[in-house]
């Protein structure tokens, strides 16, 4: 093994480590997804599969709760849809730090998830890729784990809302947005965005309001603030 | 169709979208760097989205608000991070809040 494989798996391990307690608590979030995709008369090896391979909680949870009220597979998708849009921007931001061709920066790119990308991202533009691969994979075994169990656990349980199940989800997302305030200019997109999107979660479709907020980052494209600087 | 059928093709249909929506960026980027002000953006886009989803998912419920025992739960949290708890005890404690308000009441 070179020098820089065994330092690119050193990383990647150290990726790992620093992700046990976002897998462990994603761990309880696939649980929860479990339990409401059962409720959702979804069927289990239905459920299962889509954690295995779609890997998205957010978009995962939003198109079981349309197909839970009724919805069309169209309105579904597009809701899943609408909440990976932030997958779009988090690959645009992380494609110069990925390496080779297309098919390669393709496939590195499906290690994108929300507390992964975030944990690679040393705050200068740049990403480092084992850190992102090596916390990615941990909470790929969690995700997939957890919703097994909520997929048995779910057929047995009577009521998963008695339980605080629905806010299981919404608690980790919390923490990953602590994580980003890391300036006074964050923070005034985060309290623009939660506006945005509760007013338009009131009045458009499902996901709409949530695409809309991410449009409060455009801010950014104002000439660097005390704020901003100290991200850039 | 059936509803295990339009949960399979659901599911289908996610997992293509997603993976086209994951492998754009980094085709489309390639190798070349950002510009600051496009990375300043880019940097800012978490804070919005993770606002806006932890905010939906909280206070709207099929379209509509819905202030419930969830709402003091996820104030659990909040408490919980500000104190410098690890996550999985944000979650869990949530979860707890939420569900002990609804046996109380």
């Amino acid at each position: 093994m070179s020098v820089t494989s065994l330092r690119s798996s050193s990383t990647a391990r150290a990726g790992a480590r620093a992700a046990v307690p976002f897998a462990a608590a994603g761990f309880v979030v696939a649980i929860s997804f479990g339990i409401s995709a059962r409720a959702a008369g979804m069927p289990a090896a239905a459920a299962i599969v889509m954690s295995a391979i779609v890997y998205a909680g957010a978009a995962q949870f939003a198109a079981v709760a349309i197909l839970a009220q009724g919805g069309s597979v169209i309105a579904a998708v597009l809701a899943a849809v609408l909440m990976n849009g932030r997958y779009l921007a988090m690959g645009l931001a992380l494609g110069p730090s990925l390496k080779g061709g297309r098919v390669r920066r393709a496939m590195e790119g499906q290690s994108v998830v929300d507390a992964a990308w975030a944990m690679a991202n040393r705050g200068d533009g740049r990403f480092d890729r084992h850190t992102l691969f090596g916390s990615s994979a941990l909470q790929y075994v969690t995700w997939l784990s957890g919703t097994i169990i909520g997929v048995i656990a779910g057929s047995a349980l009577p009521d998963p809302e008695a339980l605080g199940i629905d806010a299981v989800f919404p608690a980790f997302f919390l923490a990953l947005l602590v994580g980003e305030l890391r300036t006074a200019q964050a923070s005034a997109v985060a309290v623009g965005g939660a506006i945005v999107a509760v007013v338009l979660g009131l009045l458009a479709p499902a996901g709409i309001g949530i695409l809309a907020a991410s449009l409060i980052a455009l801010v950014g494209l104002r000439g660097a603030r005390a704020g901003a600087e100290a991200t850039a | 169709m059936t509803a295990a059928e339009k949960a399979w093709l659901t599911v289908a249909l996610c997992a293509v979208t997603t993976f086209a929506i994951r492998g754009f960026g980094p085709v489309a980027v390639g190798g070349r760097t950002l510009g600051r002000r496009v990375t300043r953006v880019l940097s800012l886009l978490p804070a919005a989205l993770l606002a806006a989803l932890v905010v939906t998912e909280t206070v709207i419920h099929g379209g509509e608000l819905d202030v419930d025992a969830r709402v003091v739960g996820l104030g659990a949290a909040a408490l919980l991070l500000w104190r410098g708890a690890s996550v999985i005890w944000v979650v869990i404690g949530a979860a707890a809040v939420t569900a002990l308000l609804r046996l109380a009441f």
